[in-house]
C-alpha cells in the first residue's frame, strides 16, 4: 500500500526555499532588518513543515519495504529515461531533514552581521538550504543528482562573496571539484537507467533508489560486456560523486581552502549540509545499491578511509591556522565514516549514521568560535593566540563543548560514533580467519593513532589558544554578546542531546532500516 | 569533360530555391530606389522578413505534399545523381535554417548602435541568399550540387563580415576565406575521389558492396576530406579557429547566423550519408567503423580544444564563439555514439542526432541574446568591463550568466537538455571507444564550467557596486524573455522532447521516443 496522504508535503517543503527567495528579492535592498526578519521567518518556516511532516509521519512503518514510502509524491518528468520527480520520506531520511533545517535556521541566525549585499546573502542561503532539503527527500536518483547539483551555484556565490581575501579561487575549487563529483554521479545515473531497462517490470529502466536497493532482479542485473564491468564502473563513479561531497581523504583538497575562506555561517551550512547530504547518500544509495560490489572493494574502502584519516591528522597537527585545522579534523572524520560504511554490519552503520550527525555539530561550534576569535584578533593563526581564557572565559566554556566532543569524551556527542565504528573494525577482523583479518587490525590500530593524534592537536591547539601568556592586545577583547552565545546554545545542546540520548533520538527510530541494510549487505 | 547540365537529372530538383533567390533579389533591387533616399533600417529590414516569410511559407507548403512520392525522387542513373532531394528531415532542418535567418535579422534590427552597418541594403540582402545556399545544401543529392549549395551559403556569410570596415572585420574575413577556400578545395578533392570509385557524384551509389578494396579506401578517404572540408564550415577540429574571431568582429545576426546555419548544413548531409558511411566505414573489419572512429576523435578535440580556448578568453564574444564550437563538439559525439551502437542506424538514431542538432540551436538561439545586451548595450568587450556593467545593469549581467550557464549545460537550462540527450546517447551502450567520448565530453563540460565560473565571478565577485541605471532595451527585453525559458527549460523535458519528436518525422510510430536506445546487452 502506498501512503499518498499529505503526498505534497515534502514538494512544499523544497520549494518553500525557492518561493521565499522569489519574496526576498522584491524586498527593498535598504531594509535590512525587513530582509533579516522574513528570511529568519521563511528558516522558520521550514522548520516548522519539517515538523509537521515528521509528526504526520509513521515512524512504526520500516522503509525498506518498497510499499511503504511515506509521504510520496510521483510525477513523471522524462518518461524516455524513465525519471520520476519522486520524493518520500522515512525516519532516517526525517532525521536528515530536521538536521538540515536546524543547521539552516542557525547559519541564518549567525549571519546577524551581514549588511552588505543581505538581500541576495539570504537568496543564496535559502536556495542552498532548499537544494539540500531535496537531495535528502529525493526518491529517484536522477532527482537526487540534480539537487545536489543545483546546490552549487548557491554555495559558490556564498564563499565567493561573503568569503575572505582568498575567496575567489577557494569557490571556484570547490565548484570545480563538486562538478565532477556531479558529473561522475550523473554518468552513474545514466547507466543505472539503461542498465535495469527490460528487468523486471521496469520496460523503461529505473531510478528509483528503493526499487534498486531491495528488487532482486534489479540487484541481479549487473552484467558483463567484454572488457567493461558496468557494476563496478557505476560503483566508482558513485563513490567519486559522494567522496568528493563529503571530502574524502585523496578528494579533499577543496575543503581547507573552503573553510579557511568562507564567512562562518555560510561555512556551518555548505559544509555541515555536504557532510549531511553526501553522509545520507553514502548510507541510502551506494552501500545498499553496490553493496555487491562495496563488499568486493571493502578491503581497499576500509584502508583507503584509516590511513586517510592518519594522513589527515598528521596534516591537522602541522597546522598553525585554525581553519585549516578545523578541516582536517573534518576530512579525518570523513576517512572514519568511509571506514565505518566499508564494514558493512551493524555497528559500522549505526557508528557513520551518528558520525555523520554529529561532525556538523561540532564543525558548527569549531567554526563559531574561529569566527568569534577572528572578529576580535582579525586573524585566525593559533600561535599568534595565547591567554583569551583570561578575557574571555565565557568562550572557553561555550567552546569546551565541542573541543571535548571532537576529542570523543563518552557522554557527547561524537564518543559513540567513533567507538561504534573502531568496535566495528575489530569485530570484523575477530570473525574472519584469512588474510583480511590482519589488514583489518592494522586499520584498526592506524584509526586508533589517528584518533589519539586529532585528540593531541586539538588539545594542544586549545593550550595556545585558550592559555599561556596573553598579548597585551588581546586585553581588551569583549567577552561573548547575546547573540555570539545564543549560536552556541543550540549546538551544545545537541552535542549533549546526541551524547546522552543517542539511542533514543537516533538509533531507535531507524533500527529497522539500519537491519534491513545489513541483512541487504548480507545477501 | 562531363556536361553537366546534361546529366543532372532536372526532374528531381526543386525550382522553389533559385526561384525563391530570382524573386527576393529582384523584389528588394526593385524596392530598393523606392527606398534609397531614406536610408532607413527599417525599411530593409522589412524587405528581409518580407524575404526570408515567402521562403518560410513555400517551405511549409512542401510540408503538405505526399513526401514519399511527390517530392523524393528516385535516384538517377546518370553520372552525376539526381540534383536535390527533399525528405522530411532534410525539410525540418531547412524549416530550422529560415528561422535561424529570421531570428539573425531580428537580432541584427535590435541592435541600435549598428545603424551605420544595418542600414546597408546588402545586409539583408546576403542573409537572405546565405539562407537559399544552405537551403540548397541541405536538399542537395549530390556533391557538385552539396558544393554549389556551400558557396552560395558561405559566399553572402563572408561578404556580410568583409562590411565591417574595421581591423578586426578585415582580420576575421581573411582568417575566414582563407581557411574556407582551403576547405573548399578539400571538399572538392574528397568528391573527386568519390567520382573516381563510384563513377557518379549522388549520394545514393549504385552498388557500395562489388567495389574493390582498394577502391573503398579511395572513397573512405574522399568522404573523410569532404567531412573535414565541411566540419570546418561548423567549426570543428582542427579548422575551427575561424569562428571566434567572427564571433568578435561582426554584427550579432551575422554572428548567430553563422554559428547556427552551416552547422544545421553541415549536420543535415551527415544524416543524408550515414548510410553510406556505415557501409563503407564498416567494410574494413568488423570491429569499428572508420567514421565512428573519425567522429569521436573530432568530437572530442573539438570539445576539448574549443573550451580550453574559452577559458584562455579575455573577450566576451570571443569566448561565446569557442563555447559554441564546444558544443558542435558534443554533436560529432552524438554521430560517433549513434556509429558505435549498431542497433541505432535506425532511423531512431537518425533522429536522436537531428534531435540534437535542433537543441543546439534551440541553446544557441536562447542564449545569444543574453550575450549581446551586455555586449552591444552596455559596450562590454573584456571581462574586465564585466564588474561595472554589472553594476549598472544588473538584470542584463544575470541575462549573460544564465546565457553562458545554458551553454555550459548547468542543471536545468536549455543546454543541460542537449547535454542530457547527448550523455544518455553515450552512456547507452559502454564500450572503451564510448567512455573515451565520455570522458572527452565530461573534461569539455568541466572546462566550459570553468569558464562560466570566471564569467560570474567577474560579474558578482568582483562588481556588484549596486547603482542600477534603469533603463530599458528591445535587447533587454529579449534577453529577459528567453532567459526564463532558457534557465529552466529542462522542466518541461518531455513536452519538448515530444515536440522534437513530432518535428522529426523520420522516425517510425513504433520508435517514437527520442533517445530509446537498446539496453546494455547481457553476457
Amino acid at each position: 500500500m502506498k501512503i499518498y496522504a499529505y503526498s505534497s508535503i515534502l514538494t512544499c517543503l523544497i520549494a518553500l526555499p525557492g518561493i521565499g527567495s522569489i519574496i526576498l528579492a522584491m524586498l527593498p535592498s535598504g531594509r535590512i532588518r525587513l530582509i533579516r526578519g522574513s528570511a529568519l521567518a521563511l528558516f522558520t518556516g521550514m522548520l516548522v513543515i519539517t515538523v509537521v511532516a515528521a509528526c504526520l509521519l509513521n515512524w512504526k512503518v520500516v522503509g525498506s519495504d518498497p510499499g511503504l514510502q511515506q509521504l510520496q509524491q510521483d510525477l513523471i518528468w522524462i518518461p524516455s529515461l524513465n525519471i520520476h520527480y519522486q520524493v518520500c520520506a522515512d525516519p532516517l531520511s526525517m532525521i536528515f531533514m530536521l538536521a538540515i533545517c536546524i543547521l539552516a535556521i542557525l547559519a541564518c541566525i549567525a549571519s546577524y552581521s551581514v549588511d552588505q549585499r543581505a538581500k541576495i546573502y539570504y537568496i543564496l542561503l535559502a536556495l542552498l538550504s532548499g537544494s539540500f532539503l531535496g537531495a535528502v527527500a529525493s526518491e529517484d536518483l536522477f532527482v537526487f543528482y540534480l539537487f545536489l547539483t543545483l546546490a552549487i551555484f548557491p554555495a559558490y556565490g556564498l564563499v565567493g562573496l561573503w568569503g575572505g581575501s582568498r575567496r575567489e579561487p577557494a569557490a571556484m575549487k570547490m565548484a570545480l571539484f563538486a562538478m565532477v563529483g556531479s558529473m561522475s554521479m550523473l554518468t552513474a545515473c545514466i547507466i543505472l537507467s539503461w542498465a535495469s531497462c527490460g528487468i523486471s517490470h521496469y520496460p523503461d529502466g529505473t531510478l528509483d533508489i528503493i526499487a534498486l536497493t531491495h528488487e532482486v532482479p534489479l540487484r541481479q542485473l549487473w552484467g558483463a560486456t567484454p572488457g567493461l564491468h558496468i557494476a563496478g564502473l557505476v560503483f566508482w563513479l558513485m563513490l567519486v560523486g559522494i567522496a568528493i561531497r563529503l571530502g574524502i581523504p585523496s578528494m579533499h583538497m577543496w575543503l581547507p581552502d573552503v573553510i579557511a575562506e568562507s564567512s562562518a555561517p555560510t561555512g556551518m551550512l555548505i559544509i555541515g549540509g555536504n557532510v549531511l547530504v553526501s553522509g545520507y547518500a553514502l548510507l541510502r544509495i551506494l552501500c545498499p545499491i553496490m553493496s555487491e560490489q562495496s563488499h568486493q572493494v571493502r578491503l581497499f574502502l576500509i584502508l583507503l578511509g584509516s590511513f586517510g584519516s592518519l594522513y589527515a591528522a598528521l596534516c591537522g597537527l602541522a597546522q598553525s591556522d585554525l581553519r585549516r585545522m578545523i578541516s582536517y579534523w573534518l576530512i579525518c572524520m570523513s576517512g572514519i565514516m568511509l571506514t565505518g560504511s566499508a564494514l558493512m554490519d551493524m555497528n559500522g552503520i549505526s557508528g557513520i549514521l551518528l558520525l555523520i550527525l554529529a561532525c556538523p555539530v561540532v564543525f558548527s561550534s569549531f567554526l563559531w568560535m574561529s569566527h568569534i576569535i577572528e572578529k576580535r584578533a582579525y586573524h585566525h593563526d593559533i600561535n599568534r593566540l595565547g591567554g583569551l581564557a583570561q578575557v574571555m572565559p565565557d568562550l572557553l566554556g561555550f567552546s569546551s563543548f565541542g573541543l571535548l566532543s571532537a576529542i570523543g569524551l563518552p557522554g557527547l556527542c561524537l564518543f559513540a560514533g567513533e567507538f561504534l565504528v573502531l568496535s566495528g573494525i575489530f569485530d570484523a577482523a575477530i570473525s574472519q580467519n584469512n588474510v583480511q583479518a590482519h589488514w583489518l587490525i592494522i586499520c584498526g590500530i592506524v584509526l586508533l593513532a589517528a584518533l589519539v593524534l586529532t585528540t593531541a592537536y586539538l588539545l594542544w591547539a586549545a593550550e595556545r589558544i585558550f592559555f599561556g601568556h596573553i598579548q597585551p592586545e588581546y586585553h581588551h577583547f569583549q567577552k561573548l554578546s547575546v547573540m555570539e552565545k545564543a549560536i552556541f546554545l543550540p549546538l551544545i545542546i545537541l552535542a549533549v542531546a546526541l551524547g546522552l540520548f543517542m539511542v533514543a533520538l537516533v538509533l531507535a527510530p531507524v533500527q529497522p532500516i539500519l537491519l534491513d541494510m545489513v541483512t541487504l549487505f548480507g545477501k | 569533360m562531363i556536361n553537366v547540365a546534361a546529366t543532372i537529372d532536372w526532374n528531381g530538383f526543386s525550382p522553389v530555391y533559385p526561384m525563391l533567390f530570382i524573386v527576393g533579389t529582384i523584389f528588394v533591387l526593385l524596392t530598393l530606389p523606392i527606398i534609397q533616399g531614406k536610408r532607413q533600417g527599417t525599411y530593409y529590414n522589412l524587405i528581409a522578413f518580407s524575404g526570408l516569410t515567402l521562403s518560410l511559407l513555400s517551405v511549409l507548403q512542401q510540408a503538405g505534399a505526399d513526401q514519399n512520392e511527390a517530392l523524393i525522387k528516385p535516384d538517377s542513373s546518370g553520372a552525376l545523381g539526381s540534383g536535390l532531394l527533399l525528405d522530411p528531415m532534410n525539410w525540418l532542418l531547412g524549416l530550422l535554417i529560415i528561422c535561424c535567418a529570421l531570428f539573425s535579422v531580428m537580432l541584427t534590427s535590435l541592435t541600435g548602435q549598428n545603424k551605420s552597418r544595418t542600414d546597408l541594403p546588402e545586409h539583408f540582402i546576403f542573409i537572405l541568399v546565405s539562407a537559399i545556399g544552405w537551403r540548397l545544401a541541405i536538399s542537395s543529392n549530390n556533391f557538385l550540387m552539396l558544393f554549389v549549395g556551400i558557396n552560395t551559403g558561405a559566399l553572402p556569410l563572408f561578404l556580410l563580415i568583409a562590411q565591417r570596415s574595421n581591423r578586426l572585420g578585415r582580420q576575421a574575413v581573411l582568417n575566414m576565406c582563407v581557411r574556407g577556400l582551403v576547405c573548399l578545395a578539400i571538399i572538392f578533392y574528397g568528391t573527386s575521389l568519390y567520382y573516381f570509385g563510384f563513377h557518379t557524384t549522388s549520394f545514393n551509389p549504385a552498388s557500395v558492396s562489388t567495389t574493390p578494396f582498394n577502391v573503398r579506401v579511395l572513397i573512405t578517404l574522399g568522404l573523410l576530406l569532404v567531412l573535414s572540408g565541411y566540419l570546418y564550415f561548423s567549426g570543428c577540429f582542427p579548422a575551427h579557429l575561424w569562428m571566434a574571431d567572427i564571433q568578435e568582429a561582426c554584427d550579432p545576426g551575422v554572428a548567430f547566423f553563422s554559428a547556427t546555419a552551416p552547422v544545421l548544413a553541415c549536420f543535415a548531409f551527415i544524416l543524408r550519408i550515414i548510410p553510406l558511411m556505415e557501409q563503407i566505414g564498416g567494410s574494413f573489419t568488423n570491429k569499428f567503423n572508420v567514421f565512428a572512429v573519425y567522429f569521436i576523435v573530432c568530437g572530442v578535440l573539438t570539445c576539448i580544444s574549443a573550451n580550453i580556448a574559452a577559458l584562455a578568453e579575455r573577450n566576451l564574444l570571443r569566448m561565446l564563439g569557442r563555447l559554441t564550437n564546444g558544443l558542435v563538439g558534443g554533436l560529432l559525439l552524438s554521430i560517433g555514439a549513434v556509429f558505435m551502437i549498431s542497433k541505432m542506424f535506425t532511423n531512431t538514431g537518425r533522429a536522436a542526432i537531428a534531435g540534437n542538432v535542433i537543441l543546439y540551436v534551440l541553446t544557441i538561439g536562447l542564449s545569444f541574446p543574453g550575450i549581446l545586451v551586455l555586449v552591444q548595450n552596455e559596450r562590454v568587450v573584456e571581462f574586465s568591463d564585466l564588474p561595472a556593467a554589472a553594476s549598472r545593469k544588473p538584470l542584463a549581467a544575470f541575462c549573460a550568466v544564465i546565457a553562458v550557464g545554458s551553454m555550459v549545460g548547468f542543471p536545468l537550462t536549455s543546454g543541460f537538455v542537449f547535454k542530457l540527450r547527448l550523455a544518455a546517447l553515450l552512456t547507452s551502450h559502454i564500450n572503451w571507444s564510448t567512455l573515451f567520448a565520455i570522458a572527452g565530453f565530461a573534461v569539455g563540460t568541466l572546462l566550459s564550467i570553468i569558464v562560466w565560473l570566471r564569467l560570474s565571478a567577474w560579474i558578482y565577485i568582483r562588481g556588484m557596486v549596486v547603482e542600477r541605471i534603469k533603463t530599458g532595451s528591445a535587447m533587454l527585453v529579449l534577453a529577459v524573455a528567453l532567459a526564463l525559458p532558457n534557465a529552466a527549460l529542462a522542466v518541461v523535458y518531455d513536452p519538448l522532447n515530444r515536440l522534437v519528436d513530432a518535428f522529426t518525422p523520420l522516425t517510425p510510430a513504433n520508435q517514437n521516443t527520442m533517445p530509446s536506445m537498446p539496453p546494455i546487452r547481457q553476457e
